[in-house]
Parts: structure tokens; sequence; C-alpha cells
């Protein structure tokens, strides 16, 4: 089991990093929704606080995996996928990699605008980003939100993509990553 | 004629003696502030009652006599956070319908050295009223002017602010410092 990626696997710092973010958006869209629509009460709060020092982790997380990504070169393109195939793959990465630190990012603005403190699962404490501001605040939410629907609907698509490849073209796409 | 004149003018002296001894002071708005540090998720945040006015009718023969009052909008706090805001005006909190002011009426002060009081007082928030005693900073600016600074801790559940299933202090927390720092000018 090597940490590092060889010409046809992905390694297991690659994996572990990517089944990692996999379970956090998934779990972070389900928190999310449902954290919104409750009335205010602690509970609520205290998911909020989950949600948040969640958010701040899968940066920190995404920063590793484009780190990693820049030292450790990506398996070679699958004999399996054509040349559009392979740029468009590419350029899905690039965009979920993207998607992964702007999420975050205006999560963080929100919180800030919002002036509302920052405990990172209660271990210390994220400064803010910008001064207490509603027009900032508004406006980040809608970004986040708009971010959000955008990172659902590409994950959707990697999600069938990986499953096509793996049940109805029966190839080794999927079990690079497993 | 000039024992009348004499005896005359000593009632008036008398008689003006005590409003002259009697000082009444009043809050300056613009250069005052009334502000309190709460906590979420044990992190401190800031906010302020940008309406209140204050009183402080001294007596400087009889300190003890001397008379701090202290009227409050909790409307118009402000921890500039909107969700926060919005929510402190719900029952569960200030309940601003219902309980739009606090006030803090002084029973005893007395002098602690030249430029510290120790004030005792009724606090009364929401439907609550409690004794609360507190050092304060008199000092001069001028002979117009007068600076108090005062700051305490209070426990929010003295004053059923958060109640219900805010009874607890995972999320807010059960104290809250209050910093007052007024200006006072010379009324009479």
């Amino acid at each position: 089991m090597k940490w590092g990626n060889s010409a046809n696997h992905w390694g297991l710092l690659s994996r572990l990093l990517h089944w990692f973010s996999a379970i956090a958006v998934f779990f972070m869209f389900g928190l999310g929704i449902t954290m919104i629509n409750m009335r205010l009460s602690p509970m609520k709060l205290e998911m909020f606080i989950v949600h948040k020092s969640i958010g701040m982790l899968l940066l920190v997380v995404i920063f590793i995996r484009v780190i990693w990504r820049l030292l450790n070169p990506a398996p070679r393109a699958s004999k399996h996928l054509s040349k559009l195939q392979t740029k468009i793959v590419f350029l899905g990465q690039l965009l979920m990699y993207g998607l992964l630190f702007a999420i975050p990012i205006s999560g963080w603005v929100i919180n800030s605008a919002a002036n509302f403190p920052l405990q990172w699962f209660g271990l210390f404490e994220i400064p803010p980003i910008t001064e207490p501001s509603i027009v900032v605040e508004d406006y980040a939410k809608t970004t986040h939100f708009v971010l959000i629907c955008i990172l659902g609907s590409v994950v959707l698509l990697h999600v069938c993509a990986a499953l096509h490849h793996h049940w109805i073209k029966r190839n080794d796409i999927l079990k690079r990553m497993l | 004629m000039n024992n009348l004149t004499n005896f005359i003018s000593l009632m008036l002296l008398i008689a003006t003696l005590p409003c002259a001894a009697a000082q009444q002071w009043l809050s300056i708005a613009d250069q005052s502030q009334i502000k309190f540090i709460a906590s979420y998720d044990n992190a401190e945040f800031e906010g302020q009652f940008t309406r209140f006015s204050s009183q402080f009718n001294i007596d400087p023969d009889n300190i003890t006599a001397s008379k701090l009052l202290s009227n409050i909008d909790v409307t118009s706090a402000n921890t500039q956070s909107r969700d926060r805001d919005q929510a402190l005006a719900e029952e569960d909190w200030f309940y601003f319908s219902k309980f739009p002011q606090a006030t803090f009426s002084s029973q005893s002060i007395t002098i602690i050295n030249d430029n510290l009081l120790e004030v005792t007082g009724l606090l009364t928030i929401r439907d609550q009223q409690k004794e609360i005693t507190f050092p304060m900073q008199w000092q001069v600016i001028n002979d117009q002017r007068r600076q108090a600074q005062a700051r305490f801790t209070l426990d929010r559940r003295d004053y059923n602010i958060g109640i219900g299933e805010w009874l607890e202090d995972e999320t807010i927390g059960f104290n809250v410092q209050v910093i007052f720092s007024v200006t006072y000018e010379l009324a009479n």
C-alpha cells in the first residue's frame, strides 16, 4: 500500500483525502439544508457551529490535496477514455477543486460579515476575514448558495460517470480510487 | 429695617444652600457608551445599547444620599449581527414588545477613594429586579464634565434573558460583562 500515486492507481493519501472530502461534502449538503430550514434553537446553532468547523477543515484538506497533486503527479489518463473525455475529466476535477476552495471561503465571509465568532471544533478561534456588513453577508450567502448548486451538479455528474464506467463499461476507472 | 434686611438675606441664603450644594449631572449621549460582552460557542462577541440616559444627583455634603439613575432602551441593542439582533427581540430573550426598557436605580453610594465610588442599586431587566454592587470610577474632566466608568458581570439567567431551551450555556454563555462609560454634564 503506497502513499504516493502510481502510474495506474491513486495512492493511499490521495484516496484517503478524496473519500474524506466526498463523505464530508455529502454530510455538509444534508446538514446545511436541514439547519437553514430549522427554527432558531440551541440545536440549530450547534449545527451551524459543526458546519463551520467541517467547512474550515475541508478548506485545509483541499489545500493539502492540491499541494499533494502538484508534488505527486496523478495516475496516467485511463486508456478507456478518449482525449476529449480526458480533457473533460481534468476540467471537471479543476472545477471541483476550485469549488472546494471557494465554498468554504464564501462561508467564512458569511460568518465574518454576520459578525459571529468562529471556534474551530472548540479548539481555537479563527479570525474574521471581513468587517461586519449586511451587504457583504447577503452577497456571500448568494455566492455560497450558487456555488453549492454548481458543486452539487458537478458531483452528481462525477458520481454518475464513475458508476457508469464501473457497472456499464466495466473498466478500472473507479477501482483506481478504491 | 436693617435687621429685617439682614434677616431676609439670611433666610434666602439658608433656603438656597441645599440647592447650591446638590448637583445634577446628566449623560451626554454622543460621548457615552453602554457595552456588553457575551459569548457564543465560548468565543466573545460585543454589543452595545445605543439609546440610554443617565442622571447622577450628587449631594457633595452627603454622598450616600446621592442618586444614580439610568434608563436603557433595550430595543437599541446592537451586536452588528442581523440574525443575533433579531433574536434579541424575541420572547425568550429581551422580549422587546413587552419590556422595552431596563433601569438602574442606586440605593447607596459610598466613597472608596478620590476617584472611586461603590454603587449598590437595583437593576431591572425584563420582569426581573436584582440588587447589584459595583465599583465606579468618577473622574473630573473639567468643571462642567465628569466621566463615569464601571464594569461588572451579570448572569443572564437572573434576568430571564434566554429562557426555555436557552437555559444552557453550550451555545450562548450565562455570563455577560457590562461596560458602562458615560460622560456627564452639570445641569445646574
